[in-house]
């Protein structure tokens, strides 16, 4: 009896799917499809993985294990435990290069966005040329520091430079490009802003033309003018670009090297030197390469407290 | 569920590819069952060699070259330096490296001692002191230099004929001297700006021609200290700043040849790779060797490239074949003719006809025996990439930049930069030791 009960229960089972057998059959198809799943992930993903794992974890890695040791390139690694965190505490030289880098950044970011935002406004707004006259602005982007630079040392030249000469038929004194600390890092931040002008523009550009021109004839409804209607609709509705804008630009300065070693060699005497500069004559030219990782490291966290800082300020502005 | 196999699907992939990179990584075999080999070079400037590749593969038909071509670098050969010392970390050692940085590899052991070989080249009597400095670490011979150079003093001539002089001056006293006519005549350069006498453009290399004539020098005798603040020295950089501060030599901008091609400069000391560029520019120019100092004699700065062997090369014999192959005449005189070199590389030759016609025939003659005559009074310069404790080039160049720049007391600047560069060679040698 209790067989053929339990015989009639299958043929219930069989004929009459419940909620339990239907979960077991779709996890069962789902299995399978988690598997097709599973091969097609793989293969997605398996290039980028092995992109990332050979040229950015495995450094990162290596670059925290060299700091507790001694390398040079020419010889196997010997462990001194914190001697490099010790020194980089001690040393003056770090504390001279990360200012420097540090002056350059927050002077130039405010700058580069402001000039940037404003410059994209008036893009916008242009009725004739647009596209023209926003490649024009955005080509300096695609010139190479190299060229940059080089170019730049010529118009700064103090004694036959075009800046000087230009200065000069306006009545202006020479003013000592590159061979004054203070114009030596104004030239510089005029390099890094002539060159990421265009770059920042093409950002706030994108974002000005997801705007919902809606929002602007509300508010001229309401009676706001031009400088109302930028300030109130403009600037809020941009902000995520302004953000991102503004956190590119930190992690881009605070690694600036190339135009300044074209530019002014870190000089004169060192004071345009940036902090990438110092690590890099640490690493490669003294082959100090733990000291170089512990830079390194501390670059790294200097950028990553700044975005943090970045983000959480503007969350809490925003709300 | 998921998550985890994604993880461990993610770290597998990882150690897979680590696994492949550790596994692939190491030196090919550089010789066949054959015979043939591939004989490795790591060098710049891959055209300054095609000759003597192309008469090394001749000589050796079952021979490849391999040539590793790196950039230069902004300074002293950094982007070379550093894919070389890329390759020795990594195990993938090529068999010669060109460089400027031997005696730094020869001291940590990573280049072949060549003393006994060199010695018996017949080439040898023909290089000079200075070559022989460049290419010696602790009396051993650890390379063969190539491409050898000496700063002189080039002179613009249009330039002294608006003060009436023909003639260059041969005394550092005499030099100021003109600075002070040129400044006194208010002499104007073809776009209208004023000219000066000398340019301390380009670093040590264009400076410290002065402080050796003056006496002074880089470093001790076993470079373990330097001598950047000996009196001497000082003295010379007084009459550098002095020069500045007269108006006779404008503030070093880091714009180098500028003035000099723009006729803004009567003086540069400089090598013979700026007369291709000072003739392109049109200038009217002649060079002589360095003025003396009090001490009467003039020194230059002894350029050029070191051709050195790794120890890790199993082709020595065929390596120094190849390295020899730059002393044969033919090939050198068709590099000079060619425009791969300005240069000979072996002292003799400036007195070769071969070379003699090709040069008169340029109309400059003139030139390269005043570049033969400074071959005589070279020193090496350290300074501009020291094998031991390198920022003491960085150091020594930031002090020189507020000497010529800032115009602070030369005594004061050059005694802190010294006090900082022994301290860092001191602590240096002992790790050493």
């Amino acid at each position: 009896m209790e067989n053929r009960n339990s015989q009639f229960a299958g043929d219930l089972i069989e004929k009459k799917p419940t909620v339990h057998g239907m979960a077991r059959r779709s996890a069962i198809v789902g299995s399978r499809m988690l598997n097709h799943d599973h091969l097609f992930i793989f293969v997605v993903m398996a290039p980028m993985v092995l992109f990332f794992a050979t040229f950015f974890y495995y450094p990162i890695l290596k670059n925290i294990y060299l700091i507790f040791f001694d390398y040079d390139y020419l010889h196997p690694p010997t462990y001194i435990g914190l001697a490099n965190l010790e020194r980089f505490f001690h040393d003056p030289v770090v504390l001279k290069v990360f200012l420097n880098t540090i002056t350059v950044t927050i002077v130039s970011v405010p700058l580069l966005i402001v000039l940037s935002l404003v410059v994209s406004v008036g893009v916008y707004r242009l009725r004739i040329a647009q596209t023209a006259i926003r490649s024009i602005i955005f080509s300096t982007f695609l010139t190479t520091w190299i060229v940059a630079g080089i170019t730049f040392k010529f118009l700064f030249n103090p004694e036959l430079g075009f800046v000087n000469a230009f200065l000069h038929r306006l009545g202006i004194g020479a003013v000592p490009w590159l061979t004054d600390p203070f114009w030596a890092m104004a030239a510089a931040i005029m390099l890094g802003i002539w060159k990421f002008l265009g770059y920042f523009m093409v950002i706030f550009l994108a974002a000005l033309y997801n705007v919902d021109p809606q929002l602007y004839e509300a508010a001229k409804i309401d009676g706001a003018n031009s400088l109302q209607q930028f300030f109130y609709v403009t600037i809020p509705a941009i902000k995520p670009a302004m953000v991102f804008v503004s956190i590119v630009a930190v992690i881009n300065y605070l690694r600036f090297y190339q135009q300044i070693l074209i530019l002014t060699g870190g000089g004169p005497y060192r004071s345009t030197e940036t902090i990438l500069m110092y690590m890099f004559d640490l690493g490669i030219k003294s082959r100090d390469v733990g000291y170089a990782s512990t830079i390194s490291l501390a670059l790294f966290v200097v950028i990553f407290l700044a975005s943090q800082i970045q983000i959480r300020v503007t969350k809490a502005y925003s709300n | 569920m998921i998550k985890t196999r994604m993880v461990a699907l993610v770290l597998a992939l990882m150690l897979l590819t680590w696994g492949v990179l550790w596994a692939g990584g190491g030196q090919e075999p550089t010789a066949n069952e054959d015979g043939g080999f591939t004989l490795r070079i790591a060098l710049s400037g891959v055209g300054q060699f095609e000759a003597q590749i192309a008469a090394f593969e001749k000589l050796n038909p079952k021979a490849n070259v391999e040539v590793i071509d790196v950039p230069w670098g902004v300074e002293a050969g950094r982007d070379l330096r550093e894919r070389q010392l890329l390759m020795i970390s990594s195990g993938d050692i090529p068999d010669i490296g060109a460089m400027i940085w031997g005696k730094e590899f020869f001291r940590e052991g990573v280049i072949m001692d060549l003393t006994d070989d060199i010695k018996k080249w017949e080439e040898f009597d023909g290089f000079t002191a200075g070559m022989l400095e460049r290419m010696t670490y602790n009396n051993r011979i650890y390379a063969a230099t190539i491409y050898p150079c000496a700063v002189m003093l080039h002179y613009n001539k249009d330039i002294l004929a608006q003060i009436g002089r023909a003639e260059p001056p041969k005394t550092m006293a005499e030099l100021a001297d003109i600075g002070a006519k040129i400044d006194a005549a208010g002499v104007r350069a073809p776009n209208g700006n004023k000219v000066y006498a000398m340019v301390f453009e380009g670093g040590n290399w264009h400076t410290d021609c002065f402080f050796w004539a003056n006496g002074g020098e880089q470093m001790t005798k076993d470079y373990s200290k330097t001598l950047i603040d000996s009196p001497e020295s000082i003295g010379a950089f007084r009459w550098m700043q002095n020069m500045v501060k007269n108006g006779y030599a404008p503030k070093p901008d880091g714009t180098y040849d500028q003035l000099w091609l723009n006729n803004q400069v009567a003086f540069f000391a400089v090598g013979a790779w700026e007369e291709k560029p000072s003739r392109d520019a049109g200038l009217n120019f002649g060079a002589v060797p360095i003025p003396v100092g009090q001490t009467g004699k003039n020194y230059a700065s002894m350029g050029g490239t070191e051709l050195a062997i790794f120890k890790a090369s199993t082709h020595k014999q065929e390596a120094m074949e190849f390295m020899r192959l730059f002393y044969r005449k033919d090939l050198q005189l068709t590099a000079v003719t060619e425009g791969k070199t300005t240069l000979p590389i072996s002292k003799p030759l400036f007195d070769d006809p071969d070379f003699q016609d090709y040069w008169t025939s340029q109309n400059n003659l003139d030139y390269y025996m005043a570049q033969k005559k400074q071959w005589e009074s070279t020193k090496y310069n350290f300074l501009e990439a020291p094998f031991v404790y390198p920022e003491a080039s960085k150091i020594y160049a930031s002090a020189l930049e507020r000497v010529l720049v800032k115009l602070e007391d030369p005594e004061k600047i050059m005694k802190e930069a010294a006090e900082v560069i022994n301290k860092g060679i001191a602590q240096k040698m002992n790790v050493k030791k």
